[in-house]
């Protein structure tokens, strides 16, 4: 066992910082304020390549291996990048897009990638329903073939991108009287008839982000738009499960790094019984649990990333310890984050409650801790 | 970056499961003799360096303390007299020490409010007085490596068991503290070491290390009782693990067993990497994997009830898991150094 990053990753995750710092972070606060998604940043993220870091290039993507991609995420938060922008970057380029290069046909591949790749195109994912969430199998979303063409009629909520996507990877059952099995993956684009989105939610973290409801009425697609084959997409969207507990992951330990280096440098700084807080043990056990949780979480995170990079089967069980970890141990270093900033850590200037209520998404997304602990306790 | 063990690591692990799954042997010199063969007492010398903290999990998870008392003498007190000692050491002490021939430990714990060991030039020799406390198997070791200073400079001082004017007393945690009043040591038994050498952050360094692989060692027995307890089926119902109560208990152990064997790996070899956040990582690790084991012994007693306060149950570790929190540096302690590090106080 071996757990370090090569020369060149290093130096990409430094740049990648340097980037975020310069061309996103001085809009960060701006943006999770108003609850907007900031457009611009993301642009500048295709045009720097981190959208399509690890799809080929012939889509237009930097051919990165899976621990470097990570690595980037990481980066993001570790230069005081929101969870709202990382989330909708991961559910643009590894819930939508990737899901595409892995089951897409050439034709869709050829017409999707690039722009989702440059940015141009933002992509979504919708599986989530109503009545459908940690079960998904009692989704209701029907996609029924009527000649070359499926009707889709439901709807899904809590979509990242789903006011803005120009792209939706829905999942819908093609076979009603099935669970798992009857469910299938279908390409929806802007402006079909009958597919509209709803207003963005309003949320307690990960503000910038645009969440919403997706509706389908009569919505009518070409039957070229299914992904892969029908009865397949449950297995595709578990398929997704390593960029989700590695990539959509990874944001969260950077942010981690973040908060705890700008908490070293308030602990020096701020002084309260005429010495810097920084001596107190309560100051050093709250950046100790900081630090912990960081080493901790990116170890269980680039496990899952080294794995999917070596080509090796999903392991279930790993990926929901990774998932549990840091959906239920980021709470209290995250907590500990805004403590040690004492009022500033309330108030939004200092970015500390930022972190803690972005972090707050991480129990649920992609599959509560409680659904990691069906898993583990099965599997074990 | 790579997650898996090489084949050969994996041997080892298979070997040392065979060999502790028979044997009824709990003398650490005589286990150390019958695990020599498997490469156990050399990793580190042998290219299985990855290996250890797996190692030292499986010997911690069978006898903890047995487990300290070998590990003091051979990932202590031979790595320290190979690296530090006199070339004469090697053949006269390291390799019968990884042999099983002669038994070692390691002081270098100083006692709270007593003075630290310090040698003074005499005759052909130095007379040595201080105390040393929390050495591991102290009254049935051949040799005790103890760690000090002579004249300000950092000193390797070997106390052998016949060596006269030490006295030994047992603390009420089972480890032993040394005190030795005037005793003569002749110059072979010292070694005077230049003042740069950064000999104590080593030694914390290794002794960190034993302490994390022991504390997963305990987390990984526990959870394997409590897991089995929860798999065994009552006559004509289901096992406990199918209630959420109990599933979900496992499923927070297992990902707190899992993440201390990542940490514990981790740290470990940045130790033998000798990379500056070796301290850092080992530091975390001390720190996580002690709460953790602290964690599961509670979840595995509420799993297994009564039966976990049997003979041979969980509640045989309750202790000595408290042991390993409080005993120096303490988790608190070494929290507030992980702290200072980041504070660069
Ligand atoms: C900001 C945000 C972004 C999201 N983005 C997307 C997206 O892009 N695409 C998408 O498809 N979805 C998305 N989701 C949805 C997300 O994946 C779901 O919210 C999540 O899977 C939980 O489903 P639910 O909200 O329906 O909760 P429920 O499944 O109703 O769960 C409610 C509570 O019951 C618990 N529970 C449920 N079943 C059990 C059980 N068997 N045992 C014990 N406890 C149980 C849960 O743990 C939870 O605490 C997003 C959600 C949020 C909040």
């Amino acid at each position: 066992m071996e757990f370090a990053f090569t020369k060149e990753q290093l130096m990409f995750k430094k740049e990648v910082i340097r980037f975020a710092r310069e061309k996103i972070v001085p809009r960060v606060a701006e943006h999770d304020r108003n609850h907007t998604f900031d457009f611009e940043a993301f642009h500048k993220m295709g045009e720097f390549g981190l959208l399509g870091l690890h799809f080929p290039e012939e889509y237009g993507g930097g051919g990165a291996d899976v621990v470097t991609t990570v690595l980037a995420g990481e980066a993001l938060g570790e230069a005081g990048v929101d969870g709202g922008l990382t989330l909708s970057y991961g559910a643009h380029s590894f819930l939508c897009a990737d899901t595409l290069y892995c089951h897409g046909t050439d034709a869709q591949k050829t017409r999707f990638l690039p722009p989702l790749i440059s940015g141009d195109k933002i992509g979504c994912m919708g599986l989530t329903e109503p009545n459908a969430g940690s079960d998904v199998s009692a989704m209701k979303t029907t996609a029924l073939k009527k000649g070359d063409t499926y009707v889709l009629n439901g709807s899904k909520t809590f979509i990242t991108n789903g006011p803005i996507a120009d792209v939706a990877l829905i999942y819908a059952k093609t076979d009603p009287e099935k669970a798992h099995d009857g469910i299938s993956a279908f390409i929806v684009e802007k402006g079909t008839p009958g597919f509209e989105a709803g207003p963005p939610m309003d949320k307690l973290g990960c503000r910038s982000s645009q969440t919403s409801e997706l509706f389908f009425s009569n919505c009518v697609i070409p039957a070229e738009n299914l992904v892969g084959m029908e009865g397949l997409g449950f297995l595709m969207a578990m398929q997704t499960v390593e960029w989700d507990r590695s990539a959509l992951l990874s944001p969260m330990v950077g942010g981690m790094n973040h908060a705890l280096a700008r908490s070293v440098t308030y602990a020096k700084g701020r002084k309260q019984f005429g010495r810097p807080i920084g001596k107190f043990y309560a100051t050093k056990e709250k950046l100790a649990a900081m630090k912990i949780f960081a080493e901790a979480a990116k170890l269980l995170v680039y496990r899952i990333a080294w794995c999917k990079g070596q080509g090796k089967p999903l392991n279930h069980l790993e990926a929901a310890v990774a998932k549990l970890f840091v959906g239920d141990w980021l709470l209290g270093p995250s907590n500990d984050a805004v403590l040690l900033h004492g009022g500033y850590g309330y108030c939004h200037e200092y970015g500390m409650e930022r972190i803690f209520r972005d972090g707050r998404l991480a129990p649920i997304g992609g599959g509560t801790s409680d659904v990691q602990k069906m898993i583990i306790s099965k599997m074990i | 970056m790579n997650f898996d063990y090489s084949q050969d690591e994996l041997d080892l692990f298979h070997s040392l499961e065979t060999i502790l799954g028979k044997t009824t042997e709990v003398r650490p010199k005589n286990l150390i003799s019958k695990l020599a063969w498997t490469g156990y007492a050399t990793l580190g010398e042998n290219g299985l360096a990855g290996a250890l903290p797996g190692a030292q999990e499986r010997l911690a998870q069978w006898k903890p303390a047995a487990y300290r008392t070998m590990e003091y003498g051979l990932r202590i007190a031979a790595t320290t007299l190979r690296r530090f000692g006199p070339e004469a050491w090697h053949a006269t002490w390291v390799t019968p020490i990884q042999q099983g021939k002669i038994l070692a430990t390691a002081a270098l714990d100083q006692a709270e409010g007593e003075p630290d060991l310090t040698g003074k030039p005499h005759d052909k020799g130095y007379l040595i007085n201080g105390t040393k406390t929390a050495i591991p198997g102290a009254i049935s070791a051949d040799v005790i490596l103890a760690s000090g200073t002579v004249e300000e400079s950092p000193a390797l001082f070997l106390f052998q068991k016949e060596t006269g004017d030490v006295s030994l007393t047992q603390g009420a945690t089972g480890l032993y503290t040394l005190t030795a009043h005037e005793t003569f040591l002749p110059d072979t038994q010292v070694a005077i070491l230049s003042k740069k050498t950064p000999l104590a952050p080593f030694l914390d360094l290794l002794k960190n290390r034993i302490q994390i692989a022991e504390a997963t060692g305990h987390a990984a027995a526990l959870f394997d009782q409590a897991k089995t307890a929860a798999k065994t089926c009552p006559e004509g119902g289901k096992p406990p693990i199918a209630k959420q109560e109990i599933g979900f208990k496992l499923a927070t152990m297992y990902t707190l067993l899992q993440t201390s064997r990542l940490m514990s790996a981790n740290a470990s070899g940045l130790i033998d990497a000798n990379a500056s956040d070796a301290a850092m990582a080992s530091s975390c690790a001390r720190v996580f994997c002690s709460d953790a084991a602290n964690e599961i012994i509670s979840s595995a007693l509420e799993v297994m009830g009564e039966n976990g306060f049997k003979k041979g149950g969980p509640a045989d570790r309750l202790a000595a898991i408290q042991a390993l929190r409080v005993e120096g540096p303490s988790v608190g302690q070494t929290k507030e150094a992980i702290g200072n590090m980041l504070l660069k106080y």
